[in-house]
């Protein structure tokens, strides 16, 4: 059933702490090469499947492949071809990096030592300094340095951003575009910084209270939704819901209403016919638009 | 193994510090001398103590900081996921980590020892001993990773917090309440040679440490990041484990506690009772532990009841009707620790219960008495089978056994044992006394004890100084008169046999040996004569003398090195225990049972190749008359093997097998 | 920006598109003269914060289309003489932009003579600015 050309395939996967269900039956397909982002508020199970991909925690339910094997019985393995990035910088605090970097080095086959330590030097990152008094920007650097040095097939970010600067969110993203240009690596990537994702990613899925709201290419999902502010009754409720109705509420230019089903002609056919504003959106709108449920707040 | 010492390699690199801290540390003990409360002490030997016990708190320190936080600490504070996200199986993990530990509380306890040995003088530690450390080098290897196993188990239950934490204290309670009741069942039986005991607990401690490597290992590779999993799959492997091995051990010993008859080999000492079928037999069961047990068994129907286990049984008698049975069984489980069966319990008294049994009743119910003794002597049924005289460590007492009523009693005279305490009669005890002599061995001292329950005293009525080992003395058919060899009579040279008014210690008749024979047995007939076994060189004889007075007819028995008395088989036909010298070279004894017919001077063997049962240790003593008695029917093999040989019709059965 | 090329999330426009018609309009506008080297992928790449593949597409359409040429070693250059777009793909992007305009206009109930004439403005402004540029 696993497909090892396809780095990471979830299907129908249930994970379960106690009475509480984190992600229940959740499906998913990262392509190889691509760069799948999977997002969420907080607490929308991400987390937890990436440690079900990681081999790190059991499946309540369902099922999970990474690099075509299951994870949970050849975790050892796999982690010869993936590199990881934690939500929480998690190497040894009390090892200086010129350690950590060693002790990978004597770990992994085909180490790239060379390209380790010019990362490090490019941010300035102090070798000989222990990682736990790193800066949280240095230590974002260092694990992903970590997690490139073996020359992985699949990277697997989770959340790597969190509790970053601007700079050295930046930083981390340049250094992820460099490692995109060198080697086509897949990537899969749980965020909620939507903004530098957008260029990033190929494919995003968008998790909700455990479930997948939307799991397609970055480029599709952003050519069928819209935003459409309308004069009062100026398009009928069937008509909406034919162009795949989503929200609709009544905001300070009347009625604005987000539809999932538009293409690039009837686009420009509502905008002839006048009466209605359409407006693209950015993926950040359609997350919030997708996730945010009303309660959530404006884009 | 390659993965496994990376793991291990980080885990030490992480926590440097500490054997920088233990090498600090180790100058602790040459400041120690230089503390006011041990001056006047010789500061060579304060510095090796103190290192010693730095050394000792250090690895015991870092075991179990180490144990509690390399797995379950890492759970907690989220960064196990650093390993558990490289090429590193969950077993090399866990197996690092316990190498780590172990590692680091080795090079602790060294470091900080090290400076004091090699500065603090090696001539010290040669005094010492090297021995004697070397002999706590097991404890020192083996603590840590015991402490590390269990800082671990402790760890991830705790930190848990969950309700499976009831389950581990059930599981816990299970665990000590088997492997205690495996302990006990198996410490009834063995008593103090405990070699079962201690092989159980050292199993049971060894499967323990493995239980509690394999519970770690599964933690880890089940619970991963989740540390409420790791602590399920923990509990579950390890009660599940000891849980077995607790209960197999009880299922051993219970085993070992119940063999059939049928399984016991090479019987030790027998004791039959003076008439009817009854026997005690002391027998080995190899197949289950090669416990040595006390059994009673009929020889007539080959039905056997399991007295107990050997260790716990002491003395044992029948009444002279063959039809009860006494004996006293300890109550001690020793003292000491139950855990360490090292400890000495040599040194601990003894409470034993006096235990009867009727034999007439179908169902064979050993009924235990409220009577408790401390360290039962010696234990005599009276004629009747109503009372009985028991032998402790404090006195001489007669009980009547139906109320269980102390009737009469005498304190042991101090610097005394008491040996042997016989019923001749229902009221008059006969009493052996030693006393330890420096020139001589044992000094004996023989008296009549009268029961006088209105006093609740035992009376001496009579006694005699002169008399010689308790073995050497016999009562008649009536139970008026005694015989018993004496030396040192102020009237006779050398030695000779005394016939007593047994009420009143009157002395009857004297037979005394003749210069040069010596005296090995005497005793009475059924209808009064006496007989008496001597040999002189290698010539056996016996002398028959009449119901009054002393002439006597030899009967020449042959050549002989040793000899005693048997019983009566037939009126006038006495069996005699001889050891037949074959001439050499070399010159042999062996075993033979003789028949003697004391009318026609006639001596048969009896059954060649087999000797007869050996009198038991409390049948040696044996001193009243028994024709046709069990005794003339027991016979045993070379290998220790009970035959039964029924009087009339000479039919051989195998009761017990021997070895 | 130093490329000249600027990426909107906000566009309805695949990125790779964009970054397509920024080079045509670098291109067209003189801005990048014929032979004049590109960023590389990688560069440009790091400089929007974009994937790399999603540069490279735009590059690998404008290479398909003659705008570009790829030195095999050197880099990635503008064609010595970019063709001018096929008569259909000329007539259809042009009422493409078209549309947009209108769109716009009817939008802004602009009539169609306000939307000549900014055209035209447009139109002028741009042809004086490329001489200016050359």
């Amino acid at each position: 059933m696993g497909d090892a050309t396809v780095p990471v395939q979830v299907s129908g996967l249930q994970v379960r702490y106690g009475a509480h269900w984190a992600v229940r039956e959740v499906s998913f397909t990262a392509p190889a090469g691509g760069v799948y982002a999977l997002l969420g508020r907080n607490g929308a199970g991400k987390s937890s499947i990436v440690r079900c991909l990681l081999g790190q925690q059991r499946a309540s339910g369902g099922r999970v492949w990474l690099l075509g094997a299951d994870p949970w019985r050849r975790r050892a393995t796999l982690m010869r071809r993936v590199g990881v990035v934690p939500e929480e910088p998690d190497a040894p605090p009390a090892l200086s990096t010129r350690q950590l970097t060693a002790w990978c080095a004597r770990l992994y086959r085909g180490w790239d030592a060379g390209r380790v330590a010019e990362r490090l030097r490019r941010f300035a990152v102090p070798v000989d300094v222990p990682f736990g008094s790193l800066s949280k920007g240095q230590k974002a650097q260092v694990m992903l340095a970590l997690a490139l040095g073996h020359r992985p097939e699949l990277l697997v970010l989770d959340d790597p951003t969190l509790g970053l600067d601007a700079v050295a969110r930046r930083a981390l993203y340049e250094e992820l575009v460099d490692e995109l240009a060198d080697r086509a690596t897949t990537v899969l990537l749980t965020t909620h910084d939507l903004t530098a994702v957008e260029g990033i990613a190929s494919h995003v899925g968008v998790l909700a209270a455990g479930e997948m709201l939307v799991d397609e290419p970055l480029e599709s999902l952003k050519a069928r939704f819209r935003r459409l502010r309308l004069a009062s009754s100026a398009l009928a409720t069937p008509q909406l819901d034919q162009l795949g109705l989503v929200t609709s509420r009544r905001g300070p230019w009347g009625l604005e209403v987000v539809v999932s089903r538009l293409d690039e002609g009837g686009a420009a056919r509502l905008a002839a016919s006048g009466a209605v504003a359409v407006e693209t959106m950015n993926l950040e709108e359609i997350f919030v638009t997708l996730v945010g449920n009303g309660a959530g707040g404006a884009a | 193994m390659r993965t496994t010492l990376l793991v291990a390699w980080k885990e030490l690199a992480e926590r440097k510090h500490v054997l920088f801290a233990a090498a600090l540390s180790s100058a602790l003990p040459f400041l120690a001398p230089l503390a006011p409360w041990f001056a006047g002490w010789p500061p060579g030997e304060i510095r090796l103590a103190a290192a010693a016990v730095v050394a000792g708190i250090l690895a015991v320190g870092v075991a179990v900081i180490h144990g509690s936080s390399t797995v379950a600490g890492e759970v907690a504070a989220r960064r196990l996921s650093f390993l558990l996200s490289r090429p590193l199986g969950s077993f090399a993990i866990w197996t690092g980590k316990m190498l780590s530990g172990l590692v680091l509380a080795w090079l602790v306890a060294l470091l900080s020892f090290l400076p004091t040995a090699v500065l603090g003088g090696p001539e010290l530690l040669r005094d010492r001993g090297l021995e004697s450390f070397s002999e706590d080098l097991h404890l020192v290897i083996l603590a840590p990773l015991v402490l590390l196993l269990l800082a671990n188990a402790l760890a991830a239950m705790l930190r848990d917090r969950s309700g499976w934490l009831a389950f581990d204290l059930v599981g816990l309670a299970a665990v000590a309440l088997l492997s205690l009741w495996a302990r006990n069942e198996l410490e009834t039986m063995t008593g103090s040679l405990g070699y079962l005991v201690e092989t159980v607990t050292t199993l049971l401690q060894v499967v323990a440490v493995l239980a509690l490597f394999v519970a770690g290992a599964v933690q880890v590779a089940a619970g991963r990041v989740d540390g409420r999993r790791g602590h399920r799959a923990l509990s579950a492997v390890l009660w599940g484990i000891t849980l077995i091995a607790a209960a197999a051990a009880l299922g051993y010993g219970r085993w070992i506690a119940a063999p059939p008859f049928s399984a016991a080999r090479d019987a030790g000492g027998v004791v039959p009772a003076p008439t009817g079928s009854w026997l005690f037999v002391e027998a080995r069961v190899p197949s289950r532990g090669n416990v040595s047990w006390l059994w009673l068994v009929d020889a007539a129907s080959a039905r056997a009841l399991r007295v107990g286990p050997d260790a716990k049984i002491g003395r044992l008698s029948f009444a002279p009707d063959g039809q009860r049975a006494v004996w006293s069984r300890s109550l001690s489980l020793g003292e000491g620790s139950r855990w360490w069966p090292s400890a000495a319990r040599s040194t601990a008294r003894t409470v034993d219960q006096l235990v009867t049994l009727d034999l007439a009743e179908p169902a064979l119910r050993p009924r235990g008495t409220t009577l408790l003794f401390d360290g039962v002597r010696d234990i005599e049924l009276s004629a009747s089978g109503r009372r009985v005289a028991v032998v402790d460590g404090e006195r001489v007492a007669v009980f009547d056994l139906e109320g269980e009523r102390l009737l009469a009693s005498l304190g042991r005279p101090p610097e005394a044992v008491v040996f042997v305490a016989r019923f001749v009669g229902e009221d008059l005890l006969v009493v052996f006394t030693g006393e330890r002599s420096d020139d001589r061995g044992w000094r004996w001292r023989m008296a009549g004890l009268a029961v006088d329950p209105s006093h609740r005293r035992l009376v001496e009525v009579w006694s005699c100084d002169r008399a010689v080992s308790p073995s050497r003395w016999f009562a008649n058919a009536a139970g008026d008169r005694l015989l018993h060899y004496a030396v040192g009579l102020s009237d006779v040279k050398g030695g000779a046999w005394l016939e007593r008014e047994v009420r009143s210690g009157n002395v009857l008749r004297t037979f005394p040996s003749e210069p040069e024979w010596w005296p090995w047995a005497g005793r009475y007939l059924a209808d009064g004569r006496v007989v008496l076994a001597e040999s002189r060189g290698r010539s056996g004889r016996l002398r028959v003398v009449e119901r009054e007075g002393t002439a006597a007819r030899v009967i020449a028995v042959g050549e002989l090195a040793s000899m005693a008395l048997g019983p009566e088989i037939r009126p006038g036909v006495l069996l005699l225990w001889a050891e037949r010298v074959i001439p050499g070279p070399p010159p042999q004894a062996v075993p033979e049972s003789l028949a003697v017919n004391l009318e026609t001077g006639e001596c048969e063997v009896v059954e060649p190749g087999l000797r007869f049962g050996e009198p038991a240790p409390a049948n040696l003593f044996g001193h009243t008359v028994d024709v046709g008695g069990l005794s003339a029917s027991l016979f045993r093999t070379e290998n220790n093997a009970l035959v039964f040989r029924d009087p009339r019709t000479g039919a051989r059965r195998t009761l017990l097998r021997g070895r | 920006m130093g490329s000249g090329i600027h990426v909107d999330f906000n566009d309805a426009a695949p990125i790779w598109h964009q970054i397509e018609e920024g080079v045509r309009r670098l291109v067209a506008s003189g801005a990048l003269a014929p032979g004049a080297p590109l960023p590389s992928v990688r560069e440009l790449a790091r400089e929007l914060r974009i994937n790399p593949a999603t540069v490279a597409k735009g590059y690998q359409r404008l290479v398909d289309a003659g705008v570009l040429q790829v030195r095999r070693g050197e880099g990635t250059f503008v064609a010595d003489a970019p063709p001018v777009a096929s008569e259909a793909e000329r007539r259809r992007e042009l009422c493409d932009g078209a549309r947009r305009l209108a769109a716009l206009a009817v939008t802004l109930r602009a009539s169609l003579d306000e939307a000549k004439a900014a055209l035209e403005a447009a139109w002028e402004e741009l042809v004086q600015g490329r001489k200016g540029g050359a």
